[in-house]
């Protein structure tokens, strides 16, 4: 059994960024013009000060903004498709859920 | 225009966040300050000048500051100029180090970058215009060659071929996107940066991360160093944010107290600490630290005082740094050189200095320091006794020698 271990996202690495006034700016060595984050997707880079699944960003802005975390996850999710595809946020795998998943397998 | 509403503004910004201020001068129970409609232009022309927009935001957000809707947007709209403007300096800077690291050349980040990722809760917090590196003493020729290959404008020539190299202290350098780039070898123009050893200081560094590189700065002690040099000696006179670097580096967990008071018997820096923290004192409120006596305690020689004096006061602009320089350099021969260097300068750098071709600007050259005696002489006839070591007149001044 394969068991698919959740996305996993952090700032990437060679990132520039200031964060003020509830927005963040963003830039890179060697990459075109800045980015200017607000709102939501201010929130969405500060959350991921820490590197984190879609689902716990999610679940951490639906609780401070009290919202169905239904009504949130396809906002978050366009926000961080984008934020991905402009090289700011990248994809990293789940080191625990890769650890977990063969031990899974094994007892099934 | 209220001075003292601008005053009372700049005051609680420079302070603010301050570790031995509180961290929340609100929650200490101080009143907000609102600025009236007529007087917000030019409070926030004096925030921006002193380049606190960065820490006027956080008081804003912190209460300490009532500002309108309108007053927020405009000073976020100069926080998000000076932000736009540190990040492309800092994406300039990890191309550089990288060009820096392929040749083998050991570069310093100073101040800017250094001092807003490492000492400030908030980079945010504390802008910057210009890059600053410190390179070796020997590695000055193979970092300019760079510097030119990379297409960085030199803004003043040096007055005679390895003046930099004996008694500069750094080049300052263009982009083609006219970011202004410092090529540091010392930390200080004039007596201060020839009594330092400049190479000590690649023993004294630490590291920080920025943009998933690993930059040098200069460590805990070395950083508050210079941090003082620099409110204390700036070519200009010193922007608030400059002066409140002073106790917010002096906060940092790392400071070896016994060195600093060490390296203010042995570079002669007792009377550069004393002003920058009577400075620091007087712009942010804060106290000097009870653990950082030992570095205030030395008593600065006369020669000390006599320097401090040639970069806080008119004599700054008066040949005071010139003479000063001179009086450092040790060696009859040497001060000669520096003398005849400056007096009898290259033609490129006279063209430079001079905005001309530079023809026939020999003897006008040599004139200038006829005028400076000149201008000593009818001083000390006026008084001899306006000038203190706490004087807050800091001139302003051209560039270079």
């Amino acid at each position: 059994v394969t068991l698919e271990a959740p996305r996993r996202y952090r700032h990437a690495p060679n990132v520039l960024s200031r964060s003020f006034s509830g927005e963040v700016l963003l830039a890179a060595a060697g990459h075109d013009g800045m980015d200017r984050l607000t709102g939501g997707a201010s929130e969405l880079w500060t959350v991921l000060d820490e590197p984190g699944s879609l689902s716990e960003v999610v679940a951490i802005l639906s609780d401070v903004h009290e919202t169905l975390a239904d009504d949130l996850q396809p906002q978050l999710d366009g926000v961080l498709s984008d934020l991905v595809r402009r090289g700011w946020i990248e994809e990293m795998p789940d080191p625990v859920a890769k650890r977990q998943a063969p031990s899974r397998g094994r007892r099934q | 225009v209220n001075e003292s509403i601008q005053h009372s503004v700049v005051s609680a910004v420079a302070g603010f966040g301050l570790p031995k201020n509180g961290a929340s001068l609100r929650d200490a129970g101080v009143e907000p300050l609102a600025v009236p409609d007529d007087e917000w232009e030019e409070t926030l022309n004096v925030l921006s000048s002193e380049r606190l927009a960065g820490l006027a935001v956080a008081a804003a957000e912190d209460g300490i500051l009532e500002l309108t809707h309108r007053q927020a947007s405009q000073l976020g709209e100069q926080q998000r100029k000076r932000m736009v403007w540190a990040l492309g300096l800092e994406a300039t800077l990890m191309d550089l180090v990288a060009e820096l690291e392929a040749r083998g050349i050991e570069a310093i980040v100073l101040k800017g970058p250094a001092v807003a990722h490492t000492a400030y809760p908030e980079p945010s917090w504390r802008p910057f215009v210009d890059l600053d590196l410190l390179v070796r003493t020997e590695d000055w020729p193979a970092a300019l060659a760079l510097f030119g290959r990379l297409g960085y404008r030199r803004r003043m020539p040096e007055p005679h071929a390895r003046f930099d190299e004996r008694f500069g202290k750094a080049a300052t350098h263009l982009t083609p996107e006219s970011q202004e780039i410092d090529l540091h070898r010392t930390l200080a123009l004039g007596p201060f940066g020839l009594w330092m050893d400049p190479a000590d200081l690649f023993g004294r560094t630490a590291e920080f991360r920025l943009g998933g590189r690993r930059l040098r700065r200069l460590d805990d002690t070395a950083l508050l160093a210079h941090a003082c040099i620099h409110a204390a000696l700036g070519m200009r006179r010193s922007h608030a944010m400059t002066i409140r670097d002073v106790p917010q580096v002096a906060a940092l967990p790392g400071v070896d107290w016994d060195l600093m008071a060490e390296w203010g018997e042995r570079w002669r820096l007792s009377a550069v600490i004393r002003h920058a923290s009577t400075l620091a004192s007087q712009v942010t409120g804060a106290a000097w630290p009870e653990e950082g006596r030992t570095a205030l305690s030395r008593e600065p020689d006369r020669g000390e005082r006599r320097a401090l004096r040639s970069y806080t006061t008119e004599r700054r602009v008066g040949g005071g740094l010139a003479f000063g320089t001179m009086a450092a350099i040790p060696g009859l021969r040497a001060k000669a050189t520096y003398a005849r260097c400056l007096l009898w300068p290259d033609r490129a750098f006279m063209a430079v200095r001079n905005g001309k071709g530079g023809a026939g600007s020999h003897l006008r050259r040599l004139s200038v320091p006829l005028r400076w005696m000149a201008r000593r002489t009818n001083r000390l006839g006026r008084s001899r006794s306006a000038q203190t070591d706490d004087a807050l007149v800091i001139a302003r001044d051209g560039e270079g020698p």
